[in-house]
């Protein structure tokens, strides 16, 4: 009897899951680490993918270590951190702001972190700023909205607080739109949907929102946060996360990448060379 | 020949109950019965379908009560063709006989034969879809014979037909009859057909069966 | 007396019309919005990316993975479950529906968790990475679509008369036989957007990818996480010209599949 179309079929499909597989067995092999090259990993948010992309960049340049970085939402990220691949544990960690470092070593997750920026709360206008913002008082007309991040992203908990304690946030709840994190704040106000937004000040400054007016106001002066990264107690070389952390945070190498987006980089950090110097004078 | 002793059937609603006949061997026989009493169901348990409750059907002399329907050696032709509509009208005719892995050169000269006495000589490189009444009906019964089974069972093989092919077909019944040697049981509701066809005719009633008539 | 003048067809299609329109409008509003905030040049650079141009490929190998692995269940589950009676069947039945009820982020979680308990991170050390790696990124996609295929297939079969199944059996075959000579072949249509379906589904899904695989540039991103890591720096341009990258991609795949898989069956 002839082969039926079921049969082809059948094969078929067979032979092109087959051809699949090989497919993404060789593309995962080009960019398989060796052995005796294993990547650093590195969980960030995406706040600091810009300048942390060219910091991988240039480490892998001046080092020879690779660095993968693997993005996700700080909560998301912390969820991965937690449960960690036993085939690949992270090394490293970089959450928006420092409220996920603190969960993390309550967590016991890492115990030491290195400073990198400070970020504080600003306004974000909405393109072509149409309802003229140009104070705080202004939010508080009518039918003006407010993107602001809900609790859970740290911009959102610490502006909400911090504007409870000066007895602002009743008179701009009315205006003010939840978001979930401080990027969907942001975007909100580039699409048009809400007239500003409470976010950080490195996210104000993105590329992304070069059109786009960053108001300062003193209303929102204590709502500071920072960006940190911690090495991970679960990371497989202590050593070589800690250099990277340190490079990432020395004030000649990854600060000033991350000074070129707008992060109010940390004043006071060391060089690499000091770094370096205590690498081999050994600090531990 | 065909022989069902005391078969018990529930299903659903309706229940067959110690049904008892015989049809010897070559002898074409006409059961019937009003619609909803059970016929189909009694053709679907020869040939192996259905799950008697009780009772045993016996073919060739042979009880084939608990063999699967791929062994009975049956062909069934069920009331509206219920043909292979992925398939040509070729594929349908031949099925039987390449599932049996027939050479394909006798293959072939069945599938002619068929057509030639069916009259769907013209049909054969046709998928089995939108055919008509009548057309549909001949493929069936083509499809069901090809294999040269000792027994047939034809469910109401002539309500879907017109008056035109009804004759056509009642001549290629008796042809089959005569040329092909089978056991026939025909299941139907009008008495036109049993007079037409029967050698032997049974009347199925309140799930019991009586010979009515004996030609 | 003369039958009463039958009232025009006229009011009946229009309100069929207008009730359907409103969604047909609503999609189509949705992709001349998403195309006029992207320019030409934003689909260059997006074009440009090599990191995108990965994503690109990765997305269409394991969308189509993924798609024929969930036919491959869909079918025995779609026959069993709709032809068959077994104890435990309508748990079956829900339990198959649990991936399209829950939460994207959910199954990722729980897939990371299953990796990460004795037998899943056993396997991962001595078989292949899963988590994290390409073959996590099929298994994420296979998890959710395969339900979507289930479903088409037990539809579909519930559909075929399980009599051209009975005629084949009197006419020689066993039940395997029947299924794979007559049943199957009847059944190609719903293969096919069971396919389909998967394949879609495969290619739009992103929380649990990003939750089991992280967004890996290079190695673990697909085009639905191009979306999310240019989102998530307000690059908006960029995220819609993937987007819409992904709905030419998706159309182009899904009008293939269909010309190739009908082709001869009379259905186009």
């Amino acid at each position: 009897m002839r082969t039926s179309s079921s049969t082809m079929i059948a094969v078929g499909s067979l032979l092109l899951l087959g051809l699949f597989a090989a497919g993404l067995f060789w593309r995962e092999r080009q960019h398989r680490p060796t052995p005796a090259n294993q990547p650093l990993i590195v969980y960030a948010a995406p706040t600091s993918r810009l300048p942390l992309e060219l910091i991988a960049t240039d480490y892998e340049t001046e080092t020879g270590q690779r660095v993968e970085l693997r993005f996700g939402a700080s909560e998301d990220i912390l969820t991965k951190v937690r449960f960690p691949n036993a085939t690949e544990p992270a090394d490293l960690f970089i959450p928006a702001d420092d409220s996920y470092i603190r969960q993390a070593r309550e967590a016991g997750l890492a115990a030491e972190s290195l400073p990198i920026a400070r970020v504080h709360g600003v306004l974000l206008l909405a393109k072509t700023n149409p309802k003229g913002i140009a104070t705080w008082a202004d939010l508080l007309r009518d039918g003006v909205k407010v993107a602001v991040p809900n609790p859970a992203a740290a911009v959102g908990k610490l502006a909400r607080n911090h504007l409870t304690k000066t007895g602002k946030w009743a008179a701009l709840e009315p205006h003010a739109v939840d978001t979930g994190t401080v990027t969907e704040a942001a975007n909100a106000t580039k699409i048009g949907g809400v007239d500003a937004a409470i976010v950080w000040d490195a996210v104000a400054h993105a590329p992304a929102y070069k059109e786009q007016t960053v108001l300062t106001v003193p209303e929102l002066d204590g709502v500071e946060g920072r960006v940190e990264m911690a090495v991970l107690n679960q990371t497989r070389d202590p050593e070589a996360a800690r250099r990277f952390a340190r490079y990432v945070a020395a004030s000649d190498r990854g600060l000033v990448r991350f000074r070129e987006f707008k992060f109010r980089v940390e004043e006071n950090a060391s060089t690499w060379a000091d770094g370096r110097t205590a690498d081999v004078g050994g600090t531990k | 020949m065909i022989a069902v002793e005391g078969l018990s059937i529930r299903q659903g609603e309706f229940a067959l109950d110690g049904v008892t006949f015989t049809v010897p061997t070559g002898v074409y026989a006409v059961l019937m019965g009003q619609t909803g009493s059970g016929k189909t169901t009694l053709l679907e348990a020869i040939a192996g379908l259905r799950r008697p409750t009780a009772g045993r059907i016996l073919l060739a002399g042979h009880d084939v009560t608990q063999f699967p329907p791929a062994i009975r050696n049956v062909g069934y032709v069920p009331q509206d063709a219920v043909l292979f509509k992925t398939m040509t009208v070729w594929e349908n005719i031949a099925f039987a006989l390449n599932v049996r892995k027939t050479q394909h050169s006798e293959v072939e000269s069945r599938v002619r034969e068929l057509a030639e006495l069916l009259g769907l000589s013209g049909l054969l490189e046709r998928r089995a879809v939108g055919l008509s009444g009548g057309e549909a009906q001949r493929v069936a019964l083509g499809r069901a014979i090809a294999f040269r089974p000792a027994v047939l069972l034809l469910d109401e093989p002539l309500n879907a037909v017109d008056e035109d092919t009804r004759d056509r077909i009642v001549e290629l019944l008796r042809g089959v009859r005569t040329e092909h040697k089978m056991t026939v049981l025909h299941i139907t509701h009008s008495n036109a057909e049993a007079e037409l066809l029967g050698e032997r005719i049974l009347r199925f009633d309140a799930g019991r069966v009586t010979v009515r008539e004996e030609r | 007396m003369t039958a009463p003048r039958p009232k025009s067809d006229v009011p009946f299609y229009l309100c069929l019309s207008l009730l359907g329109g409103l969604y047909v409008g609503l999609v189509a509003a949705l992709l001349v919005a998403d195309v006029a905030y992207t320019s030409t040049v934003d689909l260059g650079h997006v074009f440009a990316s090599p990191q995108i141009r990965a994503a690109i490929w990765l997305s269409l190998i394991s969308c189509s993975a993924a798609a024929i692995l969930s036919v491959w269940v869909a079918v025995p589950l779609g026959y069993l479950l709709s032809r068959t009676r077994f104890p435990g069947r309508g748990f079956i039945d829900l339990l198959v529906d649990v991936p399209i009820l829950l939460p994207p982020l959910v199954v990722g979680l729980s897939l990371l968790i299953l990796f990460q308990m004795p037998p899943g991170a056993w396997f991962q050390r001595n078989v292949f990475a899963v988590a994290y790696a390409v073959p996590g990124v099929v298994l994420a996609q296979f998890a959710v679509s395969a339900a979507f295929a289930v479903r088409t297939m037990r539809v579909t079969f519930d559909q075929i008369d399980p009599r051209t199944e009975d005629i084949a059996r009197t006419l020689g075959c066993s039940r395997a036989q029947a299924f794979w000579l007559v049943t199957l072949p009847e059944a190609r249509r719903g293969i096919l957007t069971a396919f389909t379906l998967a394949w879609a589904r495969a290619l739009g899904e992103f929380g649990p990818i990003l939750v089991f695989c992280g967004a890996t540039r290079m190695r673990t991103e697909v085009l639905s996480t191009s979306v999310f890591l240019e989102l998530s720096i307000g690059n908006l341009e960029a995220a819609l010209g993937v987007s819409l990258l992904m709905i030419g991609v998706a159309v182009f795949v899904l009008v293939i599949t269909r010309a190739f898989g009908l082709r001869g069956t009379g259905l186009i």
